[in-house]
């Protein structure tokens, strides 16, 4: 098809060849005056030209009015594009063959150079070394078709030296009629950053992670060690303990052996003696009978000294659980116990009421009490009637018994060996006894909780008292 | 002898202390007859009428046993024990006489049945009381239990 100009041409050279050929035939037809003819014929040659003139000047106006407009058209894009260009958040560089360019401001920005300096530089330039290589291959390799479109993350050094980390879209456009490099970036070193900061932040927390484990593993072998020598000391404490059982029966036999079969050899002494006195008394002259008093009395000795040894190692072995105890009638049942011997002394025991309840372990106390009566009743000066007061006395949550004599009593020197084993301050002919007494009353005291001790002036007599808790509430 | 007083049966394994009962008895003019058993096989054998106790006439069965408890081949508590498991016989009064105040014992005697329990003197004079206050409440005070031999035989 031809070009409207073309046909425009061709429909004017056809009309113009058709009014010169039909105007000048149609006039000799109709006008037969030559004059007007030819008058009329240059009239139509004016308005042919006038019409053409006309026609031209409309054709041209329009030309010229869509040329303006396309330009104007074409301006406002390019203010678009650059205003768009301009104020994008995101980087643009364009490069021809590796040359920038086209920059826009935000790749400026980012690099740090000048526009100026920037279209003299080569793409890679701006690129961190460690990726130079790779960016330029890709982008030549881009420019001839290979490859598509690609986004990769980039880190570029700035004028300033600085590293800036950028996520870069890159691909190939036609620009300007040739084939160009497009690369658009936007800024992503905060999120590098960041990313970076929770990757150290992880590593230190598996560092932690790892110390914590590695510090729980030592705790946990520390505690194992621990436990081991838990149990190896509770099994050497069960060991113990067996030992110590095994020697409390080792105890216990003794003691049932010693109360079994030590005084049945007494017995036999005793008793058989006596058969001697009664039977032969008349073979026997007063020294023999003298003899056999004796035997008797160290017989009965011995026994006095078995049984008192065995209430004494009884007091280490029971349990003694705590009861509460009306010592009124703990003290009446252990004067009832000296029946014999009060009235063989002619004592005068005096009781001043009331006694308080204390917490003890009554069988105990009323031998407690009985001991120190007998020995109150006892250790007199010859001659002298035995007075003996006995009273009670509450402080705090305690309560004292007194037991105080009219008798010989303790220099202050042998205030505590009294209370041992065996301990003795009189021949045995003076005052009898077997120096298990006062040791009964300690032990026995303090396996109840309470205490015992003496206050006492030689020849002046003794208090002693015996100290336990108090019932609670009495 | 009258044949028709009652048997005390003393089971004792110590020959002192089976001299001095027989004279502590003889002295408290206490004329019941009296059987001694020296270990307490012997005494189940006696209580049971075998063996050479088979003969009633010439063991009868008593009235009271006097019973001690550390005794060859069976404890007293054993023969304690053994008694009260055995019907028939088994209401028959037991005496504990014995050399232990051990409260284990104790206990243990009169939670076997035990209807008494005395600790032998050292003094023979002690002794001798014991065994006339024995006499006086055993075969005279105390009201005696029917004892049916034939099923404790």
């Amino acid at each position: 098809m031809t070009s409207p100009p073309l046909r425009i041409a061709l429909f004017y050279l056809l009309l113009s060849a058709l009014s010169i050929v039909l105007s000048d035939r149609l006039l000799q037809q109709l006008v037969i005056d030559p004059h007007l003819a030819a008058r009329l014929e240059i009239l139509g040659e004016f308005t042919f030209v006038l019409v053409s003139a006309l026609v031209l000047f409309l054709l041209l106006r329009r030309e010229h009015a869509a040329a303006q407009h396309a330009i104007n058209t074409l301006r406002e894009r390019e203010r678009n594009f650059r205003m768009l260009t301009e104020t994008i958040a995101t980087a643009i560089f364009l490069h021809r063959g590796g040359r920038l360019c086209f920059v826009n401001p935000k790749a400026i920005a980012y690099s740090g150079y000048t526009r100026e300096e920037l279209l003299t530089m080569e793409l890679w330039q701006l690129v961190s070394p460690e990726y130079q290589e790779m960016v330029k291959e890709r982008s030549l390799a881009r420019l001839t078709g290979a490859g598509g479109p690609a986004r990769y993350e980039l880190k570029i050094i700035t004028k300033q030296r600085e590293a800036r980390w950028l996520e870069v879209t890159a691909d190939s456009i036609e620009f300007e009629g040739a084939p160009v490099g497009l690369a658009t970036a936007y800024d992503i070193t905060e999120r590098k950053r960041a990313e970076q900061d929770i990757r150290t932040l992880n590593d230190d927390l598996e560092r932690r992670v790892i110390e914590r484990t590695a510090e729980l593993e030592a705790a946990n072998a520390q505690l194992r060690f621990s436990q081991e020598s838990i149990r190896e000391l509770n099994m050497e404490l069960q060991q113990r303990a067996e030992e110590l059982q095994a020697s409390i029966d080792e105890m216990e036999a003794f003691s049932y052996s010693v109360s079994h079969d030590l005084r049945a050899p007494l017995r036999a002494i005793q008793g058989f003696t006596q058969a001697l006195q009664e039977d032969y008394a008349a073979q026997l002259d007063p020294a023999g009978q003298d003899f056999a008093q004796r035997i008797v009395a160290a017989a009965n000795r011995m026994d006095i000294l078995i049984q008192d040894l065995l209430a004494y190692s009884q007091l280490s072995r029971s349990e003694l659980s705590p009861k509460p105890v009306n010592l009124s009638k703990t003290v009446a049942e252990a004067t009832s116990q000296l029946q014999a011997q009060i009235s063989e002394h002619q004592a005068i025991i005096s009781v001043i009421e009331p006694l308080p309840d204390v917490f003890g372990h009554r069988p105990t106390l009323v031998q407690v009490i009985t001991n120190l009566l007998s020995n109150a009743i006892k250790f007199v000066a010859p001659g002298v009637t035995p007075k003996v007061r006995i009273w009670a006395e509450s402080y705090g949550n305690k309560v004292r018994l007194w037991v105080e004599d009219n008798g010989i009593g303790i220099p202050a020197e042998h205030k505590e060996r009294i209370f041992r084993v065996f301990e003795r301050l009189h021949g045995i002919e003076t005052y009898p006894g077997t120096g298990i007494g006062l040791a009964i009353v300690r032990k026995g005291m303090e396996r109840m909780g309470g205490s015992a001790d003496v206050v006492s002036q030689d020849g002046k007599g003794s208090r002693f008292w015996v100290e336990l808790p108090q019932t609670r509430g009495g | 002898m009258n044949v028709t007083l009652s048997t005390l049966l003393l089971v004792e394994d110590d020959p002192n202390d089976v001299m001095l009962f027989r004279r502590a008895k003889d002295k408290s003019n206490l004329a019941n007859p009296l059987q001694v058993v020296d270990d307490g096989e012997a005494a189940l054998a006696y209580l049971s009428g075998q063996g050479i106790y088979a003969d009633r006439s010439l063991y009868p069965f008593p009235a009271l046993m006097l019973l001690d408890l550390k005794l060859p081949r069976k404890s007293g508590l054993e023969v304690l024990e053994w008694l009260r498991q055995h019907p028939g016989i088994h209401r028959l009064p037991v005496v504990v006489l014995t050399s232990s105040k051990e409260s284990v014992d104790v206990g243990r005697a009169y939670d076997l049945g035990a209807n008494s329990y005395l600790v032998k003197p050292v003094a023979f004079d002690i002794l001798l009381e014991m065994v006339k206050a024995l006499g006086l409440y055993w075969f005279i005070l105390n009201e005696k239990p029917d004892i049916h031999l034939s099923q404790g035989e």
